[in-house]
């Protein structure tokens, strides 16, 4: 199947009234690194297809901080997420995954908007993006509303976000400087480039303000399911527990008790769970090297 | 198609071009623009070979609508250099420093490369790992390219390069001499097959068997034959001579009557004005199957219950090797060591999918084609064509990348006859799909041994069981099973052998010649079984291998014996010094 009309779009107001206008027969593309890869693979011959292109929208590039918070546009590419020093400093395990993203080719074009949408369960900045706690803003004829992007994921590849109705215009992560925060995710795969992963994990933590006790933690791991899932009981187990390698190393193994990965060519379900528990403790020690905290014995 | 006019700038000239809204930059670049530098490797953004230049930026042009470049700039390999004379750096280091091989991949690597060095002007080593591993490279080795791309960073940053003078010799010998065809492939300019046009030439596109075993009932060609742009569907029956062909043993059909023997098969051959139409019409070609159960295992199917693949049955070659005497071998041993083992298919994933362009000069059919073996095919072309070999030319064009994967025929012969009944220069290019589903493949074996040495670590029988999966047709199975069987033991000398080798047909696709020819899938099996004796007898891994390895004046399996010319041990040695 092919595509019969791509606009490049230049706002989000146009898009809108695009979308509207053709009335479920448009849908939003960024990058298209995926998409336009699925649509020419579709044998599904439906009504001809406008794709209506927003990643040069310059109202949702870029990335800026303010009050708290960073503002990721969601056409912004992954390359640029990659080397935006913002990023590396305050969102660093999203730096790390949409380094890893793909190839050099795929990143310059591929947007972190495209990455979430597309739904895949481990892509490589959903995970990150969910351990950081971000929120998307979802803007739609009826208006705009943020929603956390852990609650965009329906299903492998089904994505809550309507891409013939509504835009995903920019993400909002919250960042702080006290309490000390940190981030990190750790990727196994087969090769060290443009592969997909085996698994990959990312953690997000709180210290108190004593910086001897994590306040809360978020644990991301994927593929385990369908969609990214949360390790919720090791989270839990972390909550105001001393930053000790006992602990961490606990929450690891209940992480890897909870996870029921499957087998698929990239992994076997044992190895996978089995590593949900190695790459946990890994992205702790190597978030809490970044705070230049060490784990206690 | 809805079209629009954009402006861009490619390679420093302003250009505006009509474009459709669903072309791809890839498409527009070689099919409007004519500038075939850029290659088609995957069209899925996987291998990078399509990799342009936008705006300074590597992107795979084969998934990147055409339309996104307006107001952009473009640049090509056809960007780098305008002549021979002005080639920029990377182009002459790769030259220089052999990182150019069959130069599919190196007009993307090039890019990649320029883009690295725009931004960065120093790299690492690591750096330009990085900046290069989206691009896939089946032949050179990335090592030399890394090291291309760092001599013509010190080149650009006005540095001297002491370290990296050509190694001089005298006269020709010793001395490093630029690839014969070099030149073209750095600049974007070698033609590879897909590259090539000709006036009023048609497109093929191919029809497969979607089953992996069935009897054809019926093929109705007429839905497609009414398509508009349809010049001919081509069946068994287009074909004026013997419908048989193979390297070895000629049992497989040019395009199936009877039978298929695997997803894949080809069955008839639709030719058309243009591409897309043809491989539309060629999903209206109707074929009646009457389905049969498929035998996948080969250890299923070399059973004599098996239902038969072939008429003359399941077993393709039985492979032989009896040297002295294996039960007095056995008797001998105070160890003994088994183990089974298994090795998978593997796909060549040579860079450029397989491409020819067929058209008469005259009463000479011409075949320009991506091959290894031109005067094979030609013979064959001439047989299914029914004319005087003196009357096919089969030229080979740069070739992008082989190992094996292109010497049996693919299509060449299908635009061979897409001409002959035309009239019309035909071509066909295949997808990175259509390569992978039809292309032969090393063989996948189940391999038993038993292997017994004495308490001192000298071996003294050795017995091996090898099925090979040669999958749906013979292609170069009898020998690469034979080879496999010779090679059983690898470098090791061992008085007493049984070998019995297997090439099974099952309903697979086709497993031919890949580099190596049966002997890599060995390896794996012989050196554990001569550790694990090495453990038992309680040797080093190393002091195992001196008492066993071949050296003049031992006998092979095959019971050659060796004189001069053998650096089994040589080799040994030096590995062991190494280790150290």
């Amino acid at each position: 199947m092919q595509w019969e009309r791509y606009q490049v779009m230049a706002s989000i107001k146009e898009t809108l009234y695009q979308l509207e206008e053709k009335a479920g027969r448009a849908r939003v593309v960024a990058g298209g690194t995926d998409l336009l890869v699925e649509i020419q693979e579709s044998v599904a011959q439906g009504e001809p297809l406008t794709l209506l292109d927003i990643s040069q929208i310059e109202e949702i590039r870029g990335i800026t901080e303010s009050k708290g918070h960073l503002f990721i546009g969601a056409a912004t590419t992954i390359s640029e997420i990659a080397n935006s020093p913002l990023i590396r400093t305050k969102a660093r395990a999203l730096a790390q995954g949409a380094r890893s993203l793909g190839s050099p080719q795929i990143r310059n074009v591929a947007t972190i908007g495209g990455n979430v949408v597309n739904a895949q369960p481990a892509a490589d900045t959903s995970i990150p993006l969910i351990a950081l706690g971000a929120e998307a803003k979802i803007v739609s004829s009826e208006g705009e509303s943020y929603v956390p992007v852990e609650d965009l994921f329906r299903g492998a590849g089904v994505s809550a976000i309507d891409p013939s109705r509504e835009i995903l215009a920019q993400f909002r992560v919250p960042i702080s400087e006290a309490p000390a925060r940190a981030s990190a995710m750790e990727r196994l795969a087969r090769r060290k480039a443009f592969t997909l992963p085996t698994l990959s994990v990312a953690v997000w933590v709180e210290m108190d303000d004593e910086e001897h006790h994590f306040r809360q933690v978020r644990i991301v791991a994927a593929p385990v399911g369908p969609i990214p899932w949360r390790a919720k009981r090791a989270e839990q187990a972390l909550k105001n527990a001393a930053i000790t390698r006992a602990n961490v190393s606990r929450a690891a193994a209940i992480a890897r008790e909870d996870a029921h990965p499957r087998e698929s060519l990239r992994g076997g379900a044992d190895y996978r769970k089995d590593m949900v528990e190695i790459l946990t403790r890994r992205a702790f020690v190597d978030g809490l090297s970044w705070l230049n905290k060490e784990l206690y014995d | 198609m809805t079209e629009r006019s954009i402006t861009f700038t490619l390679n420093g000239f302003k250009q505006t071009v009509r474009v459709p809204e669903n072309l791809l930059l890839l498409d527009l670049l070689r099919e409007d623009l004519g500038l075939t530098g850029t290659k088609r490797g995957c069209g899925v953004g996987e291998c990078s070979a399509c990799t342009v230049l936008v705006n300074g930026h590597p992107v795979a042009s084969c998934i990147y609508p055409a339309v996104k470049v307006d107001g952009r700039t473009v640049m090509t390999v056809e960007g780098l250099a305008r002549t021979q004379k002005d080639l920029h750096p990377l182009q002459t280091w790769f030259l220089k420093l052999g990182a150019v091989q069959c130069g599919f991949c190196i007009p993307g690597i090039l890019l990649s490369a320029k883009a690295l060095l725009d931004r960065n002007p120093s790299p690492t080593a690591e750096e330009v790992r990085e900046a290069i591993a989206g691009n896939l490279c089946r032949c050179a080795g990335y090592q030399k390219i890394v090291e291309a791309v760092l001599a013509a960073a010190d080149e650009l940053r006005g540095e001297s390069l002491p370290s990296r003078k050509e190694t001089g010799g005298e006269g020709a010998l010793g001395r490093s001499m630029l690839k014969l065809d070099g030149i073209p492939k750095v600049m974007g300019t070698a033609q590879f097959a897909a590259d090539l046009k000709r006036p009023g030439m048609l497109f093929g596109a191919m029809v497969w068997s979607p089953y992996p075993h069935a009897r054809i009932i019926a093929i109705d060609t007429d839905p497609a034959l009414s398509a508009e742009g349809v010049a001919a569907v081509l069946t068994a029956k287009d074909i004026p001579g013997p419908n048989s062909y193979g390297t070895i043993v000629k049992d497989q059909s040019f395009l199936a009557a009877q039978k298929v023997r695997y997803v894949g098969d080809p069955v008839a051959v639709v030719i058309a004005k243009e591409e897309n139409v043809a491989r539309l019409a060629a999903e209206k070609v109707r074929v009646n199957y009457e389905v049969l159960p498929p035998l996948f295992d080969p250890r299923e199917a070399m059973k004599p219950e098996a239902s038969r693949i072939h008429d003359r049955g399941n077993i393709l070659i039985h492979s032989k090797i009896r040297k002295g005497n294996i039960e007095e071998g056995f008797r001998q041993a105070d160890v003994i060591v088994e183990k089974s083992f298994t090795t998978q298919t593997v796909e060549h994933a040579y860079m450029e999918p397989e491409a020819a362009l067929a058209f008469w000069d005259g009463e000479m059919l011409v075949v320009h084609c991506c091959s290894q073996g031109p005067h094979y095919h030609r013979q064959e072309i001439a047989r299914m064509v029914n004319l005087p070999v003196s009357k096919v030319r089969v030229i080979q064009a740069t070739t992008g990348g082989g190992f094996g994967g292109k010497i049996d025929l693919s299509l060449q012969h299908f635009v061979a006859l897409g001409t002959f009944v035309t009239g019309k220069p035909v071509k066909m290019v295949w997808t990175r799909e259509e390569s992978f589903r039809t292309s032969t493949k090393r063989h996948a074996f189940y391999l038993n041994y038993r292997v017994g040495a004495t308490r001192q670590g000298r071996l003294t029988a050795a017995y091996a069981e090898i099925i090979g999966n040669t999958g749906a047709y013979a292609s170069f199975g009898p020998a690469v099973i034979t080879r496999s069987a010779t090679m059983a033991l690898g470098p090791y000398d061992c008085p007493n052998v049984h070998v019995d080798a297997y090439g099974i047909y099952t309903n697979t696709q086709i497993s031919g010649a890949m580099r190596g020819f049966g002997a890599p899938q060995m390896s794996p099996c012989h050196e554990p079984i001569v550790d694990e004796i090495a453990r038992q007898c309680g040797l080093s891994p190393v002091e195992m291998r001196r008492i066993n390895i071949l050296r003049p004046g031992s006998s092979t399996v095959t019971q050659q014996i060796l004189t001069a010319g053998v650096g089994a041990l040589e080799t040994l040695e030096k590995i062991a010094t190494e280790m150290k």
